[in-house]
């Protein structure tokens, strides 16, 4: 009976291979097996502790342990540095041409002096790179494996009870990834550890049947080594206890001694900052989002008879937020828009531009002149703020019955508007007039023209023709370069004139400082694309 | 599609964005994607190539800067009235989501506009900032979502020292950043050494390049030796720039020929020639310094401007930068390859 007879011995051979696997998965060295072409066959031990990125199919000349790749006669210990642990590795040829590498952590330095420093000043360079709490935690849990311990926990406890976690477990998987879920307030009440009132320092504890049992999966998987000695440090913001880092280690490790533990504390400590920093700042960009949403330029509406185009930059580029401003809204008196330039930089003077297109928008509904708006406006802000004013052109456009717009203009000490015609030449708008909101008397200034179709009116602040050139001592762009560049805009529709001129401008300033800039340009919007041409 | 039916359509295409109609590209547009092109093929195989003839056009002198902004109006209106249509916006698997910027100082802004539509119609979430961010803008915007990762775009290769500046400052807050466009040289050359994690020269590769990201950063590879010599020169700018120009405006034999150039074109010109010069010291290429002189040499003949002003300028800088010597080195190989 041949074929039983193989089938056996098979069946002995197997089961002698799953015996051979297991027994040298307990030894405490890592091990992995190579074949002649040096492709790993198998990892063993505490591989995926020690090398947690080698896997079977690798090339062993392009891993970690490249230095054994050739093995040589003479057995030779290579020393190698790698996650920050001290590695001691030797290979050994096999008798089917491969080999096997044999990995141990050298008994290494206390955790003192400068190993203590070393790892404490990477920690802290890696947890503020990130300025977002999600991220700051994920690095604060994967620091200190497997240096420190096998695992790391992270919970963070919320106001109700509850915790939610973070957890670190490499298995030299590709594409792991920190788990994360969360525990109810049951479950954390049931974790002495985990009470953040009574844990105060940190406490090493052994794993007693019910304090873990419940989290058991979640932080070590069913398959994993069974956990040994604990951790738990307390995570401290200003604010008090706001999580708790539990190191694990796994049976057959050391307990925490008493190096490792102050290493682990003053980690603890690092993390908090960090964690702490990122809160703080998420609350306040997602604060300051929502404030600078009513300050930033709202988008152009889209009239059906009108064309717009519009350019803004700040002084503060970052902020996206300063004093000049624009705006442009559909009512039933036509449109209304409006540009102009508070006195002042930065947030400051953007709360007072967010102050005036209010009360803009309010006094519309009951003045759709536009300098009789002026005079309102004036009362308000003297009223209000008597020692902030600002410039402003405010209009309003409505179509006629030749196809082009009828304006009505009135200024307070802004610039004056360019018209310019389809010929490409270009005129000034004379509008006089005093700031708005310096002078209870102040006296305005006011026009209605015609704009026929093809032309374009333009509205801009000084921030345009005040600009320096990056060069030959920051000349200034000056109102002639201005209306030269306009010209050359006959014909195109309004965005296009927008864009060109914030280019050209940028251009100019070659990267300098400046102070804001806003531009809007306006025109009769053609009823047949061709008709401009 | 056959390749004579992507130019048929690129040209027709071009016929309405000369006479900035929107209302005839749309419709077009929707010709063609009845005919069958879906919408993705359409921004990469008509609208980008469109694009990249209106440079050529305006290089050749048979387009005004100003065409070129209202072609770019137009086809970004396109753009609105087609994207949000198009089946694929809405039904394309979620992917992540990712920041779409240009390099500060790159006003060119459609190629990253295509690539933000293209990546919205593949299914991610795109927040779209537009041409020339600033840096601190960039970073700003990017602390405040949770985003996977940034696409940088740059069309000029003079925007590169910025392009690492902003590579670097997206690092520093954990981000990974695509590189794309005609900035980062042939086959994106200069993308990896400013330490991008990935990137592509076609709007289909960056989109490629995006999905296979995995999460390590990448390191950015060793300065070359004259990027010292960059940072210093950046310090004469000022003075080279001046001098340049002193010397096109004095010379009489000069001020002729340059007749048809106003003093601004003059400081463009010197502008740009140094900082060519500057940033192929930055990346350690010549190459880049005698692409950008092939090119000015092509855009001034077709301007009627001779490029012999160009080469009196180099002279200007070669002898006031007597002693950088990467800088004189670069600029007396230029002229050899340019009198050969």
């Amino acid at each position: 009976m041949e074929t039983t007879g193989t089938t056996s011995t098979k069946r002995g051979k197997e089961a002698t291979t799953g015996t051979l696997d297991a027994a040298i998965d307990g030894v405490d060295e890592a091990v992995v097996i190579c074949d002649r072409t040096a492709t790993v066959q198998s990892v063993h031990g505490t591989a995926r502790q020690l090398v947690p990125e080698i896997a079977p199919g690798d090339d062993i000349a392009q891993s970690p342990l490249a230095p054994l790749a050739r093995p040589e006669r003479q057995t030779r210990q290579h020393r190698l540095r790698h996650n920050g642990l001290d590695l001691s590795a030797k290979s050994k040829p096999l008798r089917d041409g491969g080999f096997a590498c044999y990995v141990t952590e050298t008994a290494s330095a206390p955790w003192t002096g400068r190993r203590r420093a070393e790892f404490l000043g990477e920690a802290t360079k890696l947890l503020n790179a990130s300025l977002r709490v999600e991220r700051v935690i994920r690095t604060a849990v994967q620091l200190p494996v497997p240096r420190l311990a096998a695992a790391c926990c992270y919970a963070a406890i919320a106001p109700d009870g509850s915790a939610r976690w973070w957890n670190w477990y490499p298995t030299g998987q590709r594409g792991e990834e920190v788990t994360t879920g969360e525990w109810d307030s049951a479950t954390v009440s049931g974790m002495g550890w985990l009470s953040a009132s009574t844990l105060a320092e940190p406490r090493a504890f052994e794993p007693w049947p019910g304090d873990i049992d419940g989290i058991l999966d979640d932080i070590l998987p069913a398959e994993a080594p069974r956990p040994g000695a604990l951790l738990a440090v307390p995570v401290r913001a200003v604010s008090g206890v706001v999580g708790v880092l539990l190191f694990i280690r796994t049976t057959g490790q050391a307990p925490f001694d008493e190096d490792e533990t102050d290493v682990l504390r003053e980690f603890a400590n690092r993390a908090a900052t960090a964690i702490g920093s990122a809160t703080l700042y998420q609350y306040q960009a997602h604060t300051a989002a929502i404030l600078k949403s009513g300050l930033v330029p709202a988008p152009l509406p889209h009239p059906a008879d009108i064309s717009l185009g519009a350019a803004y930059r700040c002084a503060h580029e970052a902020d996206r937020i300063g004093g000049d401003y624009y705006e442009v809204t559909e009512t039933t008196e036509g449109l209304g828009f409006l540009l102009g330039d508070v006195c002042g930089k930065g947030a400051e003077a953007a709360v007072l531009t967010g102050l005036v297109r209010q009360s803009i928008h309010a006094l519309r509904r009951v003045q759709p002149c536009p300098v009789q708006l002026l005079r309102l406006l004036n009362d308000v802000l003297m009223e209000t703020i008597p020692e902030k004013f600002t410039t402003l052109i405010l209009g309003r456009a409505e179509r006629n019955s030749a196809g082009g717009l009828d304006l009505e203009l009135a200024s307070g000490g802004h610039p004056c508007p360019l018209i310019l015609h389809r010929d490409g030449t270009v005129t000034d708008v004379v509008l006089r007039g005093m700031f708005v909101g310096a002078l209870r008397q102040a006296v305005f200034d006011s026009v209605a023209l015609t704009l026929a179709p093809g032309e374009t009116l333009l509205l801009y602040s000084d921030g345009v023709t005040e600009a320096r050139r990056g060069v030959l001592n920051g000349e200034m762009f000056g109102e002639e370069r201005l209306r030269d560049l306009l010209a050359e805009c006959a014909g195109l529709p309004a965005e296009a004139t927008a864009a060109r001129l914030e280019q050209a401008i940028g251009d100019w300033l070659g990267g300098n400082r400046h102070d804001d800039i806003a531009i809007l340009a306006l025109q009769p919007r053609l009823s047949r694309p061709e008709e401009g041409r | 599609m056959s390749s004579a039916s992507e130019t048929r359509a690129v040209s027709s295409l071009l016929h309405h964005l000369e006479r900035a109609d929107d209302v005839g590209a749309v419709a077009f547009s929707r010709t063609l994607v009845a005919e069958g092109r879906d919408t993705e093929s359409l921004l990469l195989d008509v609208i980008a190539p469109a694009h990249v003839k209106i440079g050529r056009l305006w290089q050749d002198n048979d387009w005004s800067v100003a065409q070129e902004h209202a072609a770019t109006c137009t086809s970004e209106r396109l753009l609105s009235a087609l994207v949000p249509a198009s089946p694929a916006y809405r039904t394309a698997a979620k992917r992540g989501s990712v920041l779409v910027a240009c390099v500060e100082g790159e006003w060119h802004g459609l190629p990253a506009r295509l690539l933000a539509d293209v990546l919205r119609l593949r299914g991610w979430e795109v927040t779209f900032l537009g041409a020339n961010v600033p840096e601190g803008a960039l970073t700003n915007y990017a602390q405040g979502s949770d985003y996977d990762a940034v696409a940088l775009s740059c069309s000029l290769p003079l925007r590169l020292p910025k392009a690492g500046a902003m590579i670097e400052a997206c690092h520093s807050i954990d981000l990974p950043v695509i590189a794309g466009g005609a900035g980062f040289g042939p086959d994106s050359r200069w993308a990896r050494p400013l330490g991008a994690e990935g990137w592509a020269t076609s709007g289909r590769g960056a989109a490629t390049a995006l999905e296979s990201l995995g999460t390590a950063h990448a390191t950015p590879a060793p300065a070359p030796h004259s990027r010292d010599e960059y940072v210093n020169l950046l310090q004469r700018r000022e003075d080279a720039i001046r001098i340049g120009l002193h010397r096109l405006t004095e010379h009489h034999h000069l001020s002729l020929t340059t007749g048809r150039l106003n003093r601004d074109h003059m400081v463009e010109i010197l502008s740009h020639l140094f900082d060519s010069l500057a940033v192929s010291l930055y990346v350690g290429e010549t190459t880049l310094f005698m692409r950008f002189l092939h090119w000015v040499r092509a855009m001034l003949a077709a301007r009627h401007v001779p490029f012999a002003t160009v080469l009196e300028a180099m002279t200007a800088y070669a002898t006031l930068l007597y002693d950088y010597p990467a800088t004189v080195a670069t600029l007396r190989q230029a002229r050899a390859e340019l009198t050969e």
